[in-house]
């Protein structure tokens, strides 16, 4: 005999098991859709050779070469500022207004359409400082997309930080940047990096913010310096889909493409997850 | 008030007042600590007392809204004077917290983190890191794992831990939190022990709820209520015949 109890709970756990059905069904199907489209196209040769005849033959060396410059300057650039700008929220936390209008800022920034952030890019670095279409121009406009994201992640990191530590450093008669030095940042940095990663995999997957101040849509030579433009990933599958004449030969190749940036996204994360893990068997409290 | 003529003070404070914004929390303390013994403070909670013992190294001043008036006393010299060097006070006079609190470190790099940001040199730093580990009793458990996170001791340990932490900074006093309340009796004992065996060396001010423990390790008393000093004598004294009427009624029982 069931009673009404064990019903909702019978009915309730079986719902949440639906749910989660849902939801590994949609993730399945997005992983297969990709792989069974794009999967073959990936090859050696496909990773190391520039593309040929019109985009509808060779790889895609060049955009790959161009998304790893785009992703590790950007990072470079916002992970630092993110970071300072965190400890200073964290730490100092004064003017009160200050600090307010950087929140502000930030939580605003983090919804603006990264579209919007292309033509900021554009105004700004390409036109206004002259820093022309390059790798430069786009790292600086996708750095800007990924420092919301960074203050947060960094800033949740630091205050998880337990008072204690912070304490135990000042009363043995450290500074406080000896404190933020040595005892803040070390105990953050796993979580720090979790907001890394996530801003890794953003930076390397948009095509919006590039697409006025970095990405070319076709070309066989490597960059030589951050002045340059480059082919980028995601902005080749976007040319692959919408431009050429040869629909026929290019879909394929923009699915391998895609296939390739979700696996390096992938395996990025994957290193970052990898270190956190070390760093945080390390540490326990 | 008392008359204790063979010691010298360490620390004493004149007319020390302190607010919490509006909150009066010590209210014209005068405390002599004594050179080279175990002073307890004892009181209700929220008696100031923990309050109280943060004025002695300035961790008040982490508190931004805490406003202080008066003077504390650190050899002489008094401690808020505007140009005195906070970490410097902090050096000579050494903490331990209520929970233990190491830093998510190796056992060698939490001794040696008060060395480190002086600059001391490494040979150096390992000599003390080994008196300071052995002062506070926890060498032999601790010596064939130095590089081991800290977090793998008991709260027990990591509590002498957090003693030997102090003690590498060579302090003048220790000023003790209730160090006991998160720990185990046996541990409890082994701290007290090595209280009574670290006096000699350094001046011992330590906050408890426990009377009993004040009784046992103490050689002076201080008993506060309500944000004043109430009474202030060698705990042999007060703990027979305490002066104060409300200091009779704490030691028996009657609150807490």
């Amino acid at each position: 005999m069931i009673n009404k109890r064990e019903l909702k709970q019978f009915v309730g756990v079986n719902l949440l098991r639906i749910f989660i059905a849902v939801t590994a069904i949609f993730l399945i199907m997005f992983l297969y859709v990709i792989f069974s489209k794009g999967g073959k196209m990936v090859t050696w040769s496909f990773l190391t050779e520039s593309p040929r005849k019109y985009m509808t033959e060779g790889g895609i060396f060049p955009a790959l070469v161009g998304t790893f410059w785009l992703t590790v300057i950007s990072i470079g650039i916002s992970l630092p500022l993110g970071v300072f700008t965190a400890i200073y929220m964290v730490s100092y936390g004064k003017p009160v207004w200050l600090v307010r209008s950087v929140r502000i800022a930030i939580n605003t920034l983090a919804g603006v359409p990264s579209i919007i952030y292309g033509l900021f890019g554009l105004t700004v670095f390409v036109q206004l400082m002259k820093l022309d279409v390059s790798i430069l121009s786009g790292s600086l406009t996708l750095a800007i997309l990924a420092l919301p994201v960074m203050i947060n992640a960094s800033e949740e990191a630091l205050r998880s930080v337990p008072k204690d530590f912070r304490e135990a450093s000042l009363a043995l008669g450290a500074t406080e940047r000896q404190t933020i030095l040595r005892v803040l940042l070390p105990t953050a940095l796993p979580n720090i990096l979790t907001g890394t990663i996530i801003s890794i995999g953003r930076v390397a997957g948009e095509t919006a913010p590039i697409l006025f101040t970095a990405a070319t849509f076709y070309t066989r030579k490597l960059p030589t310096s951050v002045m340059d433009e480059v082919m980028a990933l995601p902005y080749h599958i976007y040319a692959l889909m919408t431009e050429g004449a040869h629909a026929q030969q290019q879909v394929p190749i923009a699915y391998g493409t895609a296939v390739v940036l979700l696996l390096l996204v992938l395996f990025v994360s994957a290193i970052a997850i990898i270190i956190r893990y070390n760093m945080r068997k390390k540490r326990k409290w | 008030m008392v008359n204790v003529k063979k010691t010298t003070t360490h620390i004493r404070t004149e007319d020390l007042n302190l607010w919490f914004g509006d909150n009066h929390v010590l209210q014209n303390v005068n405390i002599p600590i004594y050179d080279k013994k175990i002073t307890a403070l004892i009181g209700p909670s929220g008696c100031g007392k923990s309050t109280l013992l943060r004025c002695f190294n300035r961790m008040n001043d982490l508190i931004p809204e805490a406003k202080i008036k008066g003077k504390v006393f650190l050899n002489e010299k008094n401690i808020y004077l505007p140009r005195v060097d906070v970490t410097k006070v902090r050096t000579k006079v050494g903490m331990v917290f209520q929970r233990p609190n190491p830093f998510p470190k190796s056992i060698y790099n939490n001794i040696a983190f008060g060395l480190k940001i002086r600059g001391e040199k490494k040979s150096y730093i390992d000599e003390v890191v080994e008196t300071s580990l052995k002062n506070a009793w926890i060498w032999d458990e601790v010596k064939d794992r130095m590089n081991s996170s800290a977090f793998s001791l008991s709260g027990g340990q990591q509590q002498r831990l957090c003693i030997a932490r102090a003690l590498a900074n060579n302090p003048d006093i220790i000023l003790l939190d209730e160090p006991t309340s998160a720990l185990d009796p046996q541990s409890t004992a082994k701290i007290e022990e090595l209280c009574m065996e670290l006096k000699d060396k350094v001046t011992i001010l330590i906050v408890t709820h426990n009377i009993a423990q004040a009784g046992r390790i103490s050689d002076f008393t201080a008993f506060m209520y309500l944000g004043e000093m109430v009474e202030f004598d060698e705990t042999k004294k007060m703990f027979t015949v305490p002066k104060d009427k409300r200091t009779e009624a704490y030691l028996s029982g009657v609150f807490g």
